[in-house]
């Protein structure tokens, strides 16, 4: 993984269109600012972690119930 | 064609049914093929994976089920789906354990599949903060 150390109000860039700005840090928190194209999604990892987790779960089912629902 | 599965039997099906994942689902990055199965007369449907026979995804349709769940996604992320037209499905994956009344859907993550291209999308929800297991029968 690539370091680099940078100050607040700096910024580094991601393939020309994507820019990540130290906003400010507080403590041990860091606020980024992210400016990307609307097609590249952009969301913190633990969202992405939690849907994985929860699809992964999903496949846990009790086909019983479903073929015996009725509307 | 024909698939054995271990949930839903045999699945007859042709080519031109089959629903592309580009990526996957999150998690199932490597299925990326799917045959989506309506269950009878009902909102749900199955997702059935072509490459992995042991394993079904369970999806609602939401649309009169909770009328007001409005999953706002930038448009930008559905061009790898091709052109839009009307036939734009929006699915949640459920899962149902022993008693229909526990059931949980995951109103984060919905799969988006576009049926005049075939393509699909698990995408997640930007604006609202929808959750990963929300009990959609009590």
């Amino acid at each position: 993984m690539l370091a680099l150390t940078r100050k607040r109000g700096e910024t580094i860039v991601i393939n020309d269109d994507i820019e990540i700005t130290v906003l400010g840090i507080n403590g041990d928190q860091v606020k980024l600012g992210i400016s990307a194209p609307k097609s590249i999604p952009v969301f913190r990892k633990e969202i992405y972690e939690q849907i994985q987790e929860e699809n992964k779960q999903s496949v846990n089912n009790n086909f019983e119930v479903l073929k015996n629902y009725k509307k | 064609m024909l698939l054995e599965t271990k949930n839903l039997g045999k699945l007859e099906y042709e080519a031109n049914e089959v629903v592309r994942f580009d990526k996957g689902l999150l998690g199932f990055e490597n299925f990326k093929d799917y045959l989506v199965v309506k269950n009878g007369d009902t909102e749900f449907y199955y997702l059935q994976p072509i490459d992995d026979l042991e394993t079904t995804f369970v999806m609602v349709d939401l649309k009169d089920v909770m009328p007001n769940y409005n999953p706002e996604v930038e448009v930008e992320q559905l061009k790898e789906l091709g052109e839009i037209g009307h036939n734009l499905g929006v699915f949640n994956i459920c899962t149902v354990p022993d008693h229909l009344e526990e059931m949980t859907v995951n109103l984060l993550g919905p799969v988006v599949i576009n049926m005049d291209t075939k393509k699909g999308k698990q995408v997640v929800v930007t604006k609202d903060e929808y959750a990963v297991k929300h009990r959609l029968f009590s």
